[in-house]
C-alpha cells in the first residue's frame, strides 16, 4: 500500500475525517509512548499520559501550521506533557554525586568500558538513565534514540540550539561517569 | 584504539527496545478522539444556532421598528426613511418597547459573540497551559 505523508493525514483530519487519525496514531505510538514511559517511569502513568498527548494533538491539530514535521509537533507535546506530569507529582530523582564523578580519571575509563559487553552495558546505561532528572532523560533519548536533530530537539524542549549542546554535553558526561562507576563496582 | 564516548551512547541507544504498548491502546485513544470529534461537532452546532438565534433576535427588533414607524414603509424613499429613523418626534421612539427591544437584542446578540470569544481563548488558553505552560505548538 502506497505510504501517504503525515501531511495528507492532517489535511484529511482537519476537513473533518476523523478516522485519518488512526494511521498517524500507529505511526508514532510506540515511539512517544516509549519516551513517556522513559521520562515518567512507569508504564501505568505512561499510558494515561500518551493517550492524553495523542487526544490533545488531534484538539490542537488546527494550530498546527506545518512549520515544523508532525512528527517533531506530536514528540512536542508529548515532551511538554510528560515533564509537566513529572513536576506536578514532585517526584524526588536520584541525584548523582559530582564529585564521585570528577575523581574517576578519564584515560582509565575509556578502557573500563570497553571491556563490559553490550548486554551489561545496556542495564548499566539504563540504571545510569534512571539516574537523570526527566529532561535530562528526554533529551538524550531524543539524541540518541530517537535520532532526532539538534533543530528538531529545539523545537521540542523549547530551548536554544547552544543550550541543547551545552546540555546534551553535560549529560552525556554524566551518563558515562555513572556508567563507568557502575562497571568499576560491578553493581 | 579509544572509543569515542559519542560512539559508546551511538552503539548503545539504538539498542535499547521500544515499550510495548498497553493492550488497545490504539483503541482507545480513537474511542476518546471519536468522542472529542462528536463534543466538537455538538459545540459548533450549538453555536451556530446561538448566532442564528441572535441574528433572528436583531432582525425581528428592526421589523419592529419598520412596522411601528410606518412612514418608511410606505414611502420607500431613502431620504424619507433615514429621516424617520433619524426623526426623535416620531411617536416610535417615545416608545420605551421599542427600545427595551433593540436593546435586548443588541445585548443578546452581543453577548453571544462575547462567549464564544471568551470560550474560545480559554479552550485555547486552557489547552496550552496544561500542554506546555506558556508555550504554544503554532511555531511562530
Amino acid at each position: 500500500m502506497e505510504k501517504l505523508s503525515d501531511n495528507y493525514y492532517v489535511e484529511k483530519i482537519r476537513s473533518g475525517k476523523t478516522d485519518f487519525f488512526a494511521p498517524l496514531l500507529e505511526k508514532y505510538s510506540v515511539q512517544v509512548f516509549s519516551l513517556i514511559v522513559k521520562i515518567v517511569g512507569t508504564r501505568e502513568d505512561a499510558e494515561e499520559l500518551a493517550q492524553d498527548v495523542f487526544v490533545k494533538a488531534y484538539s490542537s491539530l488546527s494550530s498546527f501550521r506545518g512549520d515544523c514535521s508532525f512528527s517533531t509537533w506530536v514528540y512536542r507535546i508529548a515532551y511538554n506533557v510528560a515533564i509537566s506530569a513529572t513536576r506536578r507529582k514532585k517526584t524526588e530523582y536520584l541525584t548523582v554525586d559530582e564529585t564521585q564523578l570528577a575523581d574517576l580519571p578519564d584515560d582509565r575509563d575509556e578502557t573500563t568500558l570497553e571491556h563490559a559487553d553490550t548486554e551489561e552495558r545496556l542495564v548499566h546505561l539504563n540504571r545510569a538513565l534512571e539516574q537523570l532528572s526527566p529532561e535530562e532523560r528526554a533529551m538524550i533519548i531524543l539524541f540518541y534514540k530517537d535520532d532526532k536533530s539538534l533543530k528538531e530537539i529545539t523545537v521540542i524542549t523549547g530551548l536554544t540550539e547552544a543550550n541543547v549542546k551545552i546540555k546534551l554535553f553535560r549529560i552525556r558526561k554524566k551518563l558515562l561517569g555513572m556508567i563507568k562507576i557502575m562497571e568499576k563496582k560491578r553493581i | 584504539m579509544k572509543t569515542n564516548e559519542k560512539d559508546i551512547l551511538r552503539s548503545l541507544f539504538p539498542k535499547m527496545q521500544n515499550e510495548p504498548l498497553p493492550v488497545n491502546f490504539h483503541e482507545k485513544v480513537m474511542r476518546k478522539v471519536q468522542k472529542k470529534a462528536l463534543m466538537r461537532a455538538k459545540r459548533k452546532k450549538w453555536e451556530i444556532f446561538g448566532y442564528t438565534s441572535g441574528a433572528v433576535a436583531m432582525l425581528s427588533c428592526c421589523a419592529v421598528l419598520l412596522y411601528l414607524t410606518g412612514i418608511p414603509l410606505k414611502i420607500p424613499n431613502l431620504e424619507t426613511y433615514t429621516w424617520a429613523i433619524l426623526n426623535p418626534n416620531l411617536a416610535i421612539f417615545r416608545s420605551n418597547a421599542f427600545i427595551i427591544s433593540i436593546y435586548i437584542g443588541a445585548l443578546a446578540l452581543l453577548l453571544l459573540i462575547v462567549d464564544s470569544t471568551i470560550r474560545r481563548y480559554m479552550e485555547n488558553k486552557r489547552n496550552l497551559s496544561r500542554l506546555s505552560g506558556k508555550q504554544s505548538y503554532t511555531f511562530d
